[in-house]
């Protein structure tokens, strides 16, 4: 309670500082208002994981866009404006799909990249943008085309974007966002298409940079290159990062102080006239400073929105524990049949030419020593990867090499042997997360409030509530996944994957950190859980676990399978023994 | 195309040298990147004003006070080992034990930029300084004639000095008890403190050494252009980034490796391409963009347990 | 219509009165230039300027009891930094005129709200084409390139009749690039072949490649085109690869720099200039005396038309006999013959600077007239 006074404290001085200095000079407002756009840009990546540098080079086309429709067609800016962000969009389309496949710095470095290029490209095209000069965009008769200050519709267009985020971060998209920003593979394997949706932030991102980028051009009233260089970049980041990536509010805060701390600085310190410097060396240390003591940024002053665990709890009218029964059965022949299924890294054999099948309703045991290829099974199994070779066959069609998020929706669903919870997210949130190929509503739809929205929500919340109080985490619902103990964590997995309602389960060592008693009980629940239909493939080390649970048992050794059939069968088994004991 | 100029051997060979020591001077810029990038996961941003603080370093030594070469260039290291330890200290290991996400060093690194850069503007003023020829004879030796191919002294240190700074770096990363430390806790942090390592220290000495390297480069690119502004490292900082990737993040060898191959790049492209001058940087970025694309690890990378 | 006829006499007393009030006690001159970050050399130099001539202004009682005092703040070269100095000078600070800003780009942007608030601005660094068709209000007094860069070219053609010129400049900046075109348009106009041209980007510092691409198509000579920052280097890589044919530089080349860091090489450099250390005009020569006590270093052309613009503001509140700010706008553009470093200054019609061009050369380590 406490953290969020000062916090409000915090973000109302921002605001009242930079609301005394737009009184003082309205013109500031405009320069406010374009940059918090450009830190919300930003922000569209950052929240999706996307170190992305791509904004100051996609403002540049906005800005130059809407300039030269405006002068050289005479276009009036409530057109060329959305023309602009138009073209920007097309950009990030092209330039999105191959440039977001690469991760953290590396896509940074080619957004940085496509900076440059955009920037060298204005200098070589001057017919069009008054090259390096710029100049033939803001002179004479052009000039009065290009100048036109709207404060107002900026305004309107910051409101519209916090809008739009507010109700985003609201949906099941912000959702996914924040499960992605978490962790994105296990976002993949709760059925969220990774790729569409970081494609979808940069696409977002882009618009947004393009629309400052065009305001900026009528607000200033000429261009040159220069405008968008390097260090531009460098500054729409730092918004972001210092309002922090956590919520959309964040970034507005953080250009809100670091437009305002110049002003500031210059008109406060003016007394040290021969010192000229001295405000840029204060503006570096407060950066320091500031992100030294804040480190999740502004917003991650702020409490934690409450998952309204409680509400939901209210809300459980929906019969039964949260856990629905298995469907039945679609085709004949096994469920799940892996097939001379191989995979190597780097030349090296984690899995070799492995075969088993998976009959519906059974619950089979992976066994192996450490390095035995059981958790590449799954992570193939489950899409994480794609084998090297060999078949899996899920319902009779071969599912090898589909995306993760595909084979999720498909009904195979998993638990990880290292914990991979949405962490800074609550105990109901990673559960509710399970729900995101069952909840229809459009993103649209999500920023028309629609009404089946929030019904399917609140279905949802229901029904992942009741499954946490099936699982006895029901006090911890409004936890942070992160805070809760080992055990705990791997019950919420558990729970995170069932409320997939997957046909196939498979858990990567989930007595791993538990005592006896846990165990037991565990041991228990997947015995439930087969009585309700459902097929399981678990992975242990729990030798007692396995034996009492599992119909069948596969031993990998080396990548690979030595062994198949019942426990006692392979208990007796002469490799089985060789293996685990190393006997000669 | 201008087929005439590829006729002309001595011209190919002039801009192959030009083009080596233009790459030479991003390498030895980009070694000490690289290195805090490959231990710690971060990117430096200040890197390339304290390559600016070491040029002026140099600069002081040699043409105020009047001391020789390699006094320049050991006050360079000195002040550019003194920066990073300071860089360390202040802007990283407050964040370090704060756990706090890689952005949040590199927008410190960003504040730490700009409080040196001032610093320097206001310590040295905008005016450009340049070194008096009395340092390093600025006349050329020629190959071949006055008509031959041209190497200036500046372009024979750097190139030597890039090499000897790879290999030295190289062996001390590899061979050295500290190189092996070094490398354990650009493994895993974790692991090395389960090790018994000194995590900290070894943090310390590797902005030690980077630092050195920032020295070295600034002093070097001093020479060269003989143009030591307190701007100056805005122009390299971009080229940097894009030699560390081309090399690979965190790959020593690698970033010499790339440095030459953009500066051949960069060299050729004026030299042969129609209007290639204006072309040049656009050129440079969409080779990096490309290869990123191909090859996201640079043309050298490895696995993050081989580097640094 | 009685009503307007009421305003409108009202409207004449009032600027009849303000005309008839004598000069207050201090007058305020505000003034943007870049003080920080790369293009400060420029801004810092100005500033040096201008502090000057209102130190040698107020010490002359040139205006009676009145005082000039300065408002200057850093514009950082950013166009939204410029326009908020502005505003902030025409509100805050409620100047009579504004010296500034640095670069043509920020004036573009700034320069309107002057404009508009009908706020005088004189120019000092601001040569691009197009910045006095921004209004009324804005003057400027330095020469565009098109006037004195070609200066240079006339008597070197007179001299050596070149056939074959190549060209060297930098493609980033809008100064070097128009003044390329400036000298592209003057060499073909002088009948002398532009055979080569090649550019390099702000900030590169090594220029071997295309000068010996220049070279090769042996030209008689070489134009530059280069800030300050890089003409040196240019310069002295140009001799290093053997160019000994006459060198002919922008306005960049025109800085004491060039000959104390350029030595030997920039021996025969040919410039045109609006303003040089070697000027014969009378007042140079006790500004460059008083900027060197001052300073402790050489004015360069920046610091000369710096100071000019106070020294024109000055004339023009005695003129006006007001430091209203409509009325100083007309006294502005009324100036004749102002005795300034420049030479005897007036502006033309576009409020744009009348006086004359010159060629220099450096000869035994000293810019002197080219013959």
């Amino acid at each position: 309670m406490k953290k969020s006074y000062a916090s409000w404290i915090v973000a109302a001085l921002i605001v009242a500082v930079d609301a005394f200095l737009c009184v003082k000079n309205p013109q500031d407002l405009d320069r406010l208002l374009i940059n918090a756009i450009l830190a919300l840009s930003a922000f569209a990546t950052l929240h999706a994981r996307l170190l992305s540098l791509a904004s100051a080079g996609f403002a540049a086309i906005g800005a130059y866009a809407s300039a030269i429709l405006a002068i050289k067609l005479g276009l009036p800016i409530w057109l060329s404006i959305p023309a602009a962000v138009l073209a920007c969009g097309i950009v990030a389309l092209i330039i999105g799909l191959p440039v977001l496949k690469l991760n953290d710095v590396y896509l940074a470095i080619c957004t940085l990249g496509f900076g440059e290029i955009v920037r060298v490209s204005i200098i070589l095209l001057p017919s069009l943008t008054g090259g390096s000069t710029g100049a033939n965009l803001s002179t004479g008769f052009a000039y009065e085309a290009m100048k036109q200050t709207r404060t107002w519709e900026l305004a309107l267009a910051l409101l519209a974007l916090c809008y739009l985020f507010w109700a985003t971060s609201r949906s099941k998209t912000g959702r996914a966002l924040r499960a992605i920003r978490e962790n994105p593979d296990a976002a993949a394997t709760m059925g969220i298409n990774v790729v569409v949706y970081k494609n979808g932030a940069f696409l977002a991102s882009a618009l947004i940079a393009g629309l400052a980028g065009a305001f900026y051009a009528h607000s200033v009233g000429s261009l040159d290159a220069g405008d968008f260089k390097f260090s531009r970049a460098v500054d729409i980041l730092s918004y972001a990062v210092l309002g922090g990536s956590g919520a959309w509010f964040g970034p507005i805060l953080g250009a809100g102080l670091l437009t305002a701390l110049p002003i500031l600085l210059r008109d406060g310190l003016r007394f040290l006239k021969d010192f000229s410097q001295l405000p840029n060396i204060v503006n570096g240390l407060a950066l320091m400073l500031a992100i030294i003591f804040m480190p999740g940024g502004l917003a991650a002053l702020f409490a934690r929105r409450s998952s309204r665990a409680s509400e939901a709890r209210g809300e459980a009218s929906t019969p039964g524990d949260g856990i629905e029964d298995a469907e039945e059965e679609r085709v004949s022949g096994p469920m799940l049949a892996v097939e001379g299924l191989s995979r190597s890294f780097g030349g090296v054999a984690a899995l070799c030419d492995v075969s088993f099948a998976i009959e519906r309703g059974q619950v089979i045991g992976l066994i192996g020593p450490n390095g035995a290829g059981k958790t590449t099974l799954i992570n193939t199994v489950s899409g994480i990867f794609p084998p090297s070779s060999g078949k899996i066959k899920w319902e009779g069609r071969e599912i090898q090499g589909r995306a993760a998020h595909r084979i999720a929706s498909g009904g195979i669903a998993r638990s990880y042997q290292n914990i991979q919870l949405f962490g800074e997210m609550s105990v109901l949130e990673n559960i509710v997360v399970g729900h995101h190929s069952r909840i229809h509503t459009s993103l649209a739809g999500s920023w028309l409030r629609l009404r089946s929205e929030k019904r399917e929500e609140r279905a949802a919340r229901a029904e992942a509530m009741a499954l946490i109080e099936r699982l006895g985490l029901g006090d911890l619902a409004d936890q942070e996944a992160s805070k809760l103990s080992y055990g705990d964590q791997r019950r919420v997995e558990i729970a995170r994957a069932l409320a997939l309602r997957p046909r196939l389960l498979l858990l990567d060592e989930p007595a791993a950190g538990m005592n006896e008693i846990e165990t037991a009980a565990l041991g228990d629940f997947i015995l439930e859980l087969k009585e309700r239909g459902y097929t399981i493939l678990v992975v242990e080390h729990h030798m007692d676990l396995i034996m009492k649970i599992c119909d069948e048992i596969v031993v990998l050794n080396f990548g690979s399978k030595i062994a198949q059939g019942a426990p006692e069968e392979v208990s007796r088994n002469e490799a089985v023994l060789e293996a685990y004991l190393g006997r000669e | 195309m201008d087929l005439s100029l590829f006729a002309n051997p001595v011209f190919l060979v002039q801009n192959l040298v030009d083009g080596l020591s233009r790459g030479a001077l991003y390498g030895v810029y980009a070694m000490g990147f690289t290195l805090i990038f490959g231990v710690l996961d971060i990117l430096n941003l200040a890197h390339a004003a304290t390559f600016m603080w070491c040029a002026f370093a140099g600069y002081l030594v040699m043409a105020v006070g009047g001391l020789p070469l390699p006094a320049g260039l050991a006050a360079a290291m000195l002040a550019g080992a003194l920066i990073a330890l300071l860089l360390e200290l202040l802007a990283f290991r407050p964040l370090r034990r704060e756990g706090a996400d890689k952005l949040s060093s590199m927008i410190s690194s960003i504040g730490a930029s700009l409080i040196l850069v001032s610093l320097a503007e206001a310590a040295f003023g905008a005016q450009t300084r340049r070194f008096p020829n009395s340092v390093l004879d600025p006349k050329p030796f020629y190959i071949g004639g006055f008509s031959g191919v041209r190497i200036s002294r500046a372009q024979i240190l750097i190139l030597a000095a890039s090499v000897v700074l790879m290999v030295g770096l190289g062996l001390f990363i590899r061979r050295t008890k500290m190189g092996k430390a070094i490398r354990a806790v650009a493994a895993s942090q974790k692991a090395a403190r389960l090790l018994g390592i000194d995590v900290n220290g070894v943090i310390v000495v590797t902005f030690l050494v980077a630092g050195a390297l920032a020295g070295a480069a600034g002093i070097l690119v001093a020479l060269l252009t003989n143009n030591i502004v307190p701007g100056m490292g805005n122009q390299i900082e971009l080229r940097g980034l894009a030699v560390v990737i081309l090399g690979g993040m965190g790959n020593i060898e690698g970033a010499v490796v790339g440095g030459f191959v953009l500066g051949l790049v960069e060299t050729f492209t004026i030299a042969y391409a129609p209007g290639g001058s204006d072309i040049k940087d656009a050129i440079a970025f969409l080779i990096l963009f490309i290869i990123l694309l191909v090859k996201p690890n640079g043309i050298m990378g490895r696995g993050k347990a081989d580097r640094a | 219509m009685k009503r307007i006829l009421f305003a409108t006499a009202i409207a004449i007393a009032t600027v009849c009165s303000i005309q008839a009030a004598p000069l207050p006690a201090t007058i305020k001159i505000g003034s943007a230039e870049s003080l920080t970050g790369d293009n400060a050399s420029y801004g810092v130099s100005i500033r040096k300027g201008i502090e000057l001539g209102i130190e040698e202004v107020n010490a002359s009682k040139l205006l009676g009891s009145s005082l000039l005092s300065l408002a200057i703040y850093d514009d950082k070269a950013d166009k939204q930094e410029g326009i908020s100095v502005f505003n902030k000078l025409i509100n805050d600070d409620k100047v009579s005129a504004i010296i500034g800003p640095t670069l043509s780009s920020t004036g573009f942007a700034a320069i309107p709200v002057a404009q508009k608030a009908g706020v005088p601005v004189i120019g000092t660094s601001l040569t691009a084409v197009g910045i006095t068709a921004m209004g009324d209000y804005v003057f400027r007094d330095c020469l565009p390139q098109a006037v004195f860069v070609p200066a240079a070219l006339a008597p070197v053609k007179a001299k050596f009749a070149p056939k074959k010129a190549a060209m060297l400049f930098e493609s980033t900046n809008e100064y070097s690039k128009s003044e390329a075109d400036v000298f592209k348009a003057a060499l073909a106009k002088a009948g002398i072949e532009l055979v080569a041209s090649e550019s390099y980007s702000k900030g590169d510092s090594d220029f071997r490649t295309q000068l010996s691409k220049l070279a090769a198509k042996k030209p008689d000579i070489y134009v530059f085109c280069s800030l300050i920052g890089e003409a040196i280097p240019v310069l002295q890589q140009a001799r290093e690869i053997g160019v000994t044919q006459p060198i002919v530089g922008g306005n960049g080349f025109n800085n004491p720099n060039v000959i104390k860091n350029g030595k030997e090489a920039a021996e025969g450099l040919v410039v045109g200039a609006a303003w040089s250390l070697a000027s014969a005009v009378p007042k140079s020569k006790s500004f460059v005396e008083a900027f060197k006590k001052k300073n402790g270093s050489d004015p360069d052309q920046f610091a000369a038309q710096g100071y000019s613009a106070v020294l024109i503001v000055a004339q023009a509140l005695k003129d006006g006999g007001s430091a209203d700010r409509a009325a100083l706008r007309d006294a502005l553009a009324k100036v004749h013959n102002v005795d300034t470093p420049l030479g005897l200054f007036s502006f033309d019609a576009n409020r744009d600077p009348v006086c004359p061009p010159i060629a220099l050369t450096i000869k035994d380590g000293r810019y002197q007239l080219f013959q």
